[in-house]
């Protein structure tokens, strides 16, 4: 309620201030009836009044205070001046503006990245009962290898942990037809691989459940990058037929860009399962599971273990030593190498924002030096101190919303730059986009910043002794305290840049090392090549 | 000046405003001042320069009301007047000053 108050009372402030002003007047006004009361002649009993009530400017200041919020009218009034003592001091301003733009933007930029690839939730229904499925076999050295389709089988008949479980395998289709003939990725899956993972087409449908069933797999399902690129997004290609590997195949609905990992799959097709035709030893599919409720990661690995246990058993030819891990969806696709990448990056990013703060910090301390008569007049006039540093704090606030505002364009660049520059192995970077809740943590990154780079100096600049500094007069001064301070932070950032420099040194070092490694053979002049024959052409005679 | 100062302690200002306008009824700021500089037999002087603050920051708790009058003089004037919500504030302020008092009291005798 005081609140509403306030703020109805800034609405209309002229009006207040009138009012306060009549209400102090009307107290000196009886002040002097009363002294005239007294016998004391009208010009006296005005002045000894008007003393009496003491600074009426200062009381009326401390009442209106309470009335309107003055926090706020305060703060317009504060940024103002800040922006106008910045405007005096340009060198200073555009340097201190472009060190944090750049600090601000890089951070932005790399956390855009880490966002995207690692904290952004994976586009399944409930992303967190999705598992992948491996087989390992520690006497031969293999921690996460692929399945076969006969264990797959034996798993989705054996286990209970599971609503269902759905296999994948990574191919290549010849694509041709209609336009000049094209390789592509594909991902041959399950039936039930779309309806496991929750992701919907975007077009036409997914695969029904029989279609893995030998002779059933003339369908075909293509990505939205394929049907926007070779097809011109052409609304009536579900239905038709085309020919892929030399077979006349059915589209049958186009999936979405975003599926969370294979980003670079054009074609899906069904994955047959042929059990009479594989080979229980033969490794060479993905297996991936959803999770029934309640059931954990680990309590499903061990019922597949238990499973895995049984069929070598059964199988003991094939299946020696193969025992089953699993990890969650997330944890696969973006895999430890990756993470580590991006927490040393947003480390480093991280230490280049905070030089950045202290780059600025020493310059509004070298500012503060030179401005501490101003303050000291300020003082003696009867600025207390928490007011002073309120106002330093919004002059590093306006100066850390340019830095950020400029700093979100930095963002703008090095997102674009690097969506390029991204090696292609790293997951999910093809959505890599400046959204909301980056922003968000822009916006808060900025703040946090102005707040960092801003408090020592204006707590240092406003430490100081009124008399001392208005006597010295324009003669600048740095206290021993402030002096130390800055020290300080000069060499914090000397040791912070050092590391920079030094980290940065070894992976070029490592990098060139890593490019001077011997192959064993002289790769120059060499080329290589694969040609895979359709197996609709070619058959196994 | 020869005045032997005697600033009325902080947070009591709110106490002593709230009892007068509950014994006295609507009073302006000058006639508070006066109301208990009289009352205290002169042992209690208030500033100006806290009066005015207290009375609109004791408004906008919602204790106390204002309104615009005219003195019997015919000047105009803010007039206060105690809510509902200020009488329960009396309450409470009373009582802790009294414990207070009393707790001063017995370790200045007996400590």
């Amino acid at each position: 309620m005081a609140w509403y108050h306030r703020l109805l009372n800034l609405l209309h402030r002229a009006e207040l201030s009138q009012a306060i002003d009549d209400e102090l007047q009307f107290h000196i006004d009886e002040r002097i009836d009363e002294l005239m009361g007294q016998g004391i002649g009208a010009e006296e009993a005005r002045r000894l009044a008007t003393r009496q009530f003491g600074n009426a400017t200062l009381h009326k200041e401390r009442t209106r205070e309470l009335d309107l919020s003055r926090s706020i009218e305060s703060l317009l009034q504060d940024i103002r001046y800040a922006v106008r003592s910045l405007k005096h001091t340009p060198a200073f301003t555009v340097a201190a503006i472009a060190t944090l733009a750049l600090g601000i933007g890089a951070t932005t930029a790399i956390y855009s990245v880490v966002r995207s690839v690692w904290l952004r939730p994976l586009p399944f229904t409930a992303p967190d009962r999705v598992v992948r499925i491996w087989e390992s076999n520690r006497p031969l050295g293999l921690n996460t290898f692929s399945a076969s389709i006969p264990n797959f089988l034996s798993w989705r008949e054996r286990s209970t942990s599971f609503e269902s479980l759905v296999a994948l395998e990574g191919r290549s289709a010849n694509l041709t037809g209609q336009g000049d003939p094209e390789r592509v990725a594909s991902l041959a899956v399950t039936a039930r691989f779309f309806d496991t993972l929750g992701i919907r087409t975007i077009r036409g449908r997914s695969f029904a459940p029989d279609e893995d069933a030998p002779g059933h797999g003339r369908v075909v399902m293509l990505s939205e990058r394929l049907w926007r690129q070779r097809y011109g997004g052409d609304p009536d290609l579900v239905g038709r037929t085309i020919p892929i590997n030399g077979e006349n195949r059915t589209v049958i609905g186009i999936a979405p860009r975003d599926v969370g990992f294979a980003s670079d799959r054009d074609v899906w097709e069904p994955l047959t399962l042929d059990a009479s035709r594989e080979n229980r030893g033969d490794h060479h599919v993905g297996v991936l599971g959803r999770l029934k409720l309640g059931i954990t990661v680990s309590q499903a690995e061990a019922e597949l273990n238990g499973v895995a246990a049984q069929l070598e058993h059964e199988f003991p030819d094939s299946n020696r030593d193969w025992r089953v891990r699993l990890a969650p969806a997330l944890y696969w696709i973006v895999g430890p190498e990756t993470r580590m990448a991006l927490v040393v990056l947003a480390v480093t990013v991280g230490l280049l924002l905070v030089v950045a703060c202290i780059n600025v910090t020493n310059l509004l301390l070298a500012r503060a030096s030179s401005r501490m008569h101003e303050f000291g007049v300020r003082q003696a006039l009867g600025a207390n101190r928490a007011r002073l540093v309120r106002q330093l704090i919004t002059e590093s606030l306006v100066l850390a919303c340019a830095g950020g505002g400029s700093g979100l364009f930095v963002a703008l660049l090095g997102v674009d730059g690097l969506r390029t520059i991204l090696p292609g192995n790293v997951p999910r970077a093809a959505e890599l986009s400046l959204d909301l809740p980056v922003l968000a943590a822009a916006v808060a990154l900025t703040l946090a910043t102005g707040l960092l780079f801003g408090l020592a100096p204006a707590w240092a600049a406003t430490r100081t002794d009124v008399n001392t500094s208005i006597r010295q007069g324009c003669r600048t001064t740095a206290g021993a305290g402030r002096l130390r301070l800055r020290q300080v932070l000069v060499a914090g950032e000397f040791a912070l840049a050092t590391m920079l420099i030094a980290g940065a040194g070894l992976l070029l070092a490592s990098f060139l090392r890593l490019q001077a490694v011997s192959l064993g053979f002289q790769p120059r002049n060499v080329l290589t090549a694969r040609i895979s024959l359709p197996k609709a052409k070619y058959s196994r005679n | 000046m020869n005045k032997q100062k005697n600033d009325i302690l902080q947070g009591t200002l709110s106490l002593l405003i709230l009892k007068a306008l509950r014994s006295r009824g609507k009073m302006h700021g000058y006639a508070l001042t006066s109301h208990i500089q009289k009352v205290s037999a002169d042992l209690l002087r208030v500033e100006e320069g806290s009066l005015y603050p207290a009375l609109h920051r004791m408004e906008q708790q919602g204790w106390i009301r204002a309104e615009w009058g005219v003195t019997e003089k015919g000047r105009k004037a803010r007039f206060y007047l105690l809510t509902p919500k200020g009488e329960k504030q009396l309450t409470l302020e009373r009582e802790s000053w009294e414990r207070l008092t009393q707790g001063v009291s017995r370790v200045l005798r007996h400590a």
